[in-house]
């Protein structure tokens, strides 16, 4: 079947600007597009682009009329992955490989409008200018030594600003505990946004979000439970000021006060461990933060039959562009390499390739004394909050209003009931994933008698 | 305190448990008392012993079990196969395109007739399980939180073990064999059940309703239900043994028999125009007067009542096919509805209306005669009264319908996008009640032409078509 071809003229007149265009140009390479598909009528062209975030964006294409869909935040319609998406359907249809249309599209086309392609023009774009390449100015060793000796100025007093703002925080929390726990909780919320604003000023801004979290963590917990739940939050802030005032201060430390490495970095860090192999997209976690981002959590399950190994994707994006579709669906599987922050216990990481998976790889077994895997790693890395935990097999009950898991050796776990969907409650579980926190376990996803349960974000 | 991992921890944690106590009114705590902060002072010695109990807290303790916890109830046997797992996405998207019960209804009954469930983990039926196939009834009892036990039979030993879903199939199979049987039990044991439920058990007594039910039916007419007190009038009008009483002197009134001047046709008609406050209470008054009642307080009967009871103002002519379903023989039933159905405002809701009361046969006539009148509300209903694929014929009348028909015209452009709106909701109608071959014929003819072969308009014609092998 001939498929429908794109004009250079077309896609320029598509294009909202010449600067999207040349954005468009940049994302050309092979290696930034894990998947590029068409669909068996050629009506439709889809891919996954991957920015700078940990999970890739979703681009597709009705090539009836030039309309497009991308997951990421860019308000230009279309984006410069739709556009790069185009222009390389333009250049090579043998570079996209024929599948079923995917769900996602499905439901696009279901809310879309057509777009009308009569209005566009193509004045003031042009294509080829914005593939030709750029002429690179010379490098000037004096420029570089100057911007080199700015960058460590500028560390250097990150640092020292970073330090002070530590001391702030512990000042802080002695406050806290000499007045009374009890009391800081009656006003948790806004004390902890005063410290969190002055973390801001301090160049800790990895720290005053999750110090910003600590109200809805805390407040979520059952009554009895809080008092002991926010001074162990406090406990482990006093453990991560300690770690980067000890001296020794791993990446891993500030990448937990600052910020984290952007991709490019990690990707080139040859100390960044690897793993590959098949990898199921278990869950999803969005959080609105109050300062206007919304952080994706994606949890992700390696599907190694010699035992479970974790990875979490993290992505931020502004609240105010909107809900954001997610790259991935629940419980789809694909092989791949992941590269993985430097830490003592790696799990942050992003993917460096990603091929479809032939065949779904099934769930390893659950571990038993999950607990004490659990314990191993936050006495390496004892700032550390929720981790995944694969549990044995087991079932829900009830005890009053409060749900748990039980396993069949006899272990329990109490869940945040409300994640926890009415059906999945009455299934024989033959492994499950939570995020565990020493107080409560919010349940993932598992490997039910009736086939995999993800629960919704 | 939870258990300990360790027993090392054991005494460090009930040491450090005063330290937290203390932190929660306020103050230093003994610093003595952790391992790291012992023999430092000050405002040090506090921040080492939180973080030493902090850490401790999660790598030492292990939740412990409540002693009474309660074992969610299985999920009971499911027993069709579950629907195959690459149909799932398709499944969730069309049966989330309407929250209308029919449609639920349509799509789920579909299944059933090819052979396949939904997955629970995508759906699960209401409570009441009522309108759904059977095999989602013990789902159903799981959901309203009952243990579907399944019994042989039902009898005062066994009327605990069964559900309310259960209990009331049972009862209407008990009054298929053996009405006395099945009414004794209603007399020992419906008393005790709430209203809702023993209204739905004193309906079934309209299954082999005859004059040896006049007296337990009498005796509900004190009930403390109001609903089950309208239920047991209805039942005894099906009886023809109710006089009149205020209440159907109060309804009559509303109403005059009049003689045409030159046919002497004599029909029942309202004496005035009514206002809104006296169209709710001859509304009122109709769920509670049984049609006999009214017809003795007409100085008519029956028959009479049905033939000459006046079509001309709609409303009246609805509320009395209305009445004579709840509570009049079959005979009254059926020479109103062949007057009733003439009528040009007759559609498919009132046909479902007085489904019950018909054979498929019957519904399967008369839903083509309004069909072809133009009438496709309520389409979705159909499949839930005659089985889930409809006879050719029937489909055949939907498809030459004038607006049907025209689904296959539209453009699939924006200046279109109303018709296009209708197209789909017809789509959306039509998918889960076409036998395969129709919807096939539907398919082909609408792909690659009106919508794009995954426009998810076409998705309730994939689903049905996917549905291969198991019908």
């Amino acid at each position: 079947m001939s498929r429908p071809s794109i004009s250079t003229q077309a896609i320029e007149a598509a294009a909202p600007d010449q600067e999207s265009l040349k954005a468009a140009g940049k994302l050309l390479s092979a290696s930034k597009w894990p998947e590029r598909l068409v669909s068996p009528d050629g009506a439709f062209i889809w891919g996954a682009c991957q920015g700078s975030g940990a999970n890739p964006y979703r681009v597709a294409v009705d090539l009836s009329d030039l309309g497009a869909k991308c997951s990421c935040p860019s308000r230009k319609f279309p984006c410069k992955h739709a556009l790069a998406l185009m222009i390389q359907w333009s250049g090579s249809q043998a570079d996209f490989a024929e599948a079923p249309v995917a769900d996602w599209i499905t439901e696009w086309l279901g809310r879309r409008r057509k777009s009308d392609a009569s209005a566009a023009s193509t004045v003031g774009k042009s294509l080829a200018a914005a593939q030709a390449p750029e002429v690179e100015k010379p490098v000037d060793p004096k420029d570089e030594a100057k911007k080199e000796a700015a960058r460590q100025k500028r560390a250097e007093a990150t640092t020292q600003s970073v330090s002070a703002g530590l001391t702030e925080l512990e000042t802080w929390i002695l406050d806290q505990l000499r007045t009374g726990l009890g009391e800081t909780l009656a006003d948790v919320t806004t004390r902890c946004r005063r410290i969190a604003a002055r973390l801001v000023d301090a160049k800790a801004a990895a720290l005053a979000a999750r110090i910003d979290m600590i109200p809805a963590r805390v407040l979520g917990l059952p009554q009895k439970d809080r008092s002991e739940a926010l001074s162990a939050e406090l406990g482990k802030l006093v453990i991560l000021s300690r770690a980067w005032n000890g001296g020794n201060c791993a990446a891993e430390v500030r990448r937990d006060i600052i910020a984290a490495e952007p991709r490019e970095a990690l990707l080139v860090d040859e100390t960044a461990p690897r793993h590959s192999g098949v990898w199921e997209i278990i869950a999803t976690r969005e959080e609105t933060r109050r300062d206007g981002l919304i952080a994706r959590s994606t949890w992700l399950l390696g599907l190694d039959p010699a035992g479970p190994r974790f990875a979490l994707l993290q992505d931020f994006f502004p609240a105010a562009t909107g809900r954001q579709g997610s790259a991935f669906a629940l419980g789809e599987q694909f092989e791949g390499e992941l590269v993985f922050y430097p830490a003592r216990h790696p799990m942050r990481a992003h993917i460096a390739d990603r091929r479809p998976v032939g065949v779904q790889a099934a769930w390893p077994e659950g571990v038993a004394h999950a607990l004490s895997s659990y314990a191993r790693q936050i006495a390496e890395q004892p700032w550390l909050q929720d981790l995944p935990v694969l549990l044995p097999a087991g079932q829900l009950a009830m005890a009053g209003e409060a749900l748990w898991w039980q396993g069949h050796s006899g272990e329990a776990l109490p869940l945040i009931a409300d994640r926890v969907s009415a059906i999945v409650r009455g299934t024989n579980l033959l492994a499950c994933v939570v995020l565990w926190n020493a107080f409560s376990a919010d349940l993932l996803a598992a490997n039910t008698d009736l086939g995999l349960y993800h629960a919704a974000g | 305190m939870p258990p300990v991992e360790d027993a090392r921890f054991t005494e460090a944690i009930t040491r450090l448990e005063a330290a937290r106590r203390r932190w929660l009114t306020g103050g230093d705590a003994d610093v003595s008392v952790g391992a790291l902060a012992a023999g430092t002072e000050g405002g040090e010695g506090q921040l080492r012993l939180l973080a030493e109990a902090a850490q401790l807290r999660q790598i030492a303790l292990r939740p412990v079990a409540p002693t009474q916890m309660t074992r969610v109830a299985p999920i009971p046997t499911l027993d069709l196969p579950l629907l195959d797992q690459a149909l799932r996405p398709m499944f969730r998207r069309v049966i989330a395109a309407s929250n209308e019960r029919a449609h639920a209804q349509a799509v789920i009954g579909l299944m059933a007739n090819r052979g396949v469930m939904a997955h629970p983990f995508d759906w699960v039926p209401p409570k009441d399980g009522a309108g759904f196939p059977e095999v989602y009834w013990p789902l159903a009892d799981w959901v309203a939180g009952q243990e579907p036990i399944v019994q042989s039979a039902l009898t005062a030993a066994s009327w605990e073990d069964f559900s309310p879903n259960a209990r009331r199939k049972a009862l209407v199979e008990l009054r298929s064999s053996d009405p006395d049987a099945a009414r004794a039990l209603l007399e020992t044991f419906a008393a005790t059940l709430a209203a809702e439920e023993r209204l739905g058990l004193v309906e079934t007594l309209l299954t082999g309703l005859n004059p040896a039910d006049q007296p337990y039916l009498e005796s509900l007419l004190t009930d403390r239900s109001g609903k089950v007190k309208t239920a047991a009038r209805r039942l005894l009008g099906r009886l023809g043994v109710l006089a009149a009483d205020d209440d159907a002197r109060e309804l009559a009134a509303f109403f005059e028999t009049r003689k045409a001047l030159l046919s002497r046709k004599v029909s029942i008609e309202l004496r005035t125009k009514l206002n809104q406050v006296q169209i709710n209470r001859i509304s009122t008054l109709l769920e509670s007067v049984t049609i006999s009642q009214l017809a003795h307080a007409l100085d008519t009967d029956e028959a009479g009542l049905v033939q000459q009871w006046s079509m001309k103002n709609d409303l009246m002519a609805e509320l009395m096919l209305r009445a004579l379903i709840a509570g009049a023989s079959d005979y009254a039933l059926r020479t109103y509805w062949e007057r009733f159905k003439g009528e040009e405002n007759t559609g498919m809701a009132m046909l479902f209306l007085i489904a019950p009361r018909l054979s498929i046969a019957e519904i399967q006539t008369e839903a083509l005669v309004i069909i072809r009148k133009g009438r496709l509300d309520a389409l979705p209903l159909l499949a839930g009264f005659i089985g889930h694929e409809i006879p050719q014929a029937l489909a055949d009348a939907i498809l030459a319908d004038p607006r049907v028909r025209d689904v296959f015209k539209v453009p699939d452009d924006d200046t279109k996008s109303h018709e296009l709106t209708l197209a789909r909701d017809t789509l959306r109608l039509l998918g889960p009640i076409l036998r395969r071959e129709t919807a096939i014929a539907v398919r082909d003819r609408l792909q690659g032409k009106v919508f794009h072969p995954a426009d998810p308009a076409l998705d309730p014609l994939h689903f049905n078509i996917a549905l291969e092998g198991h019908a």
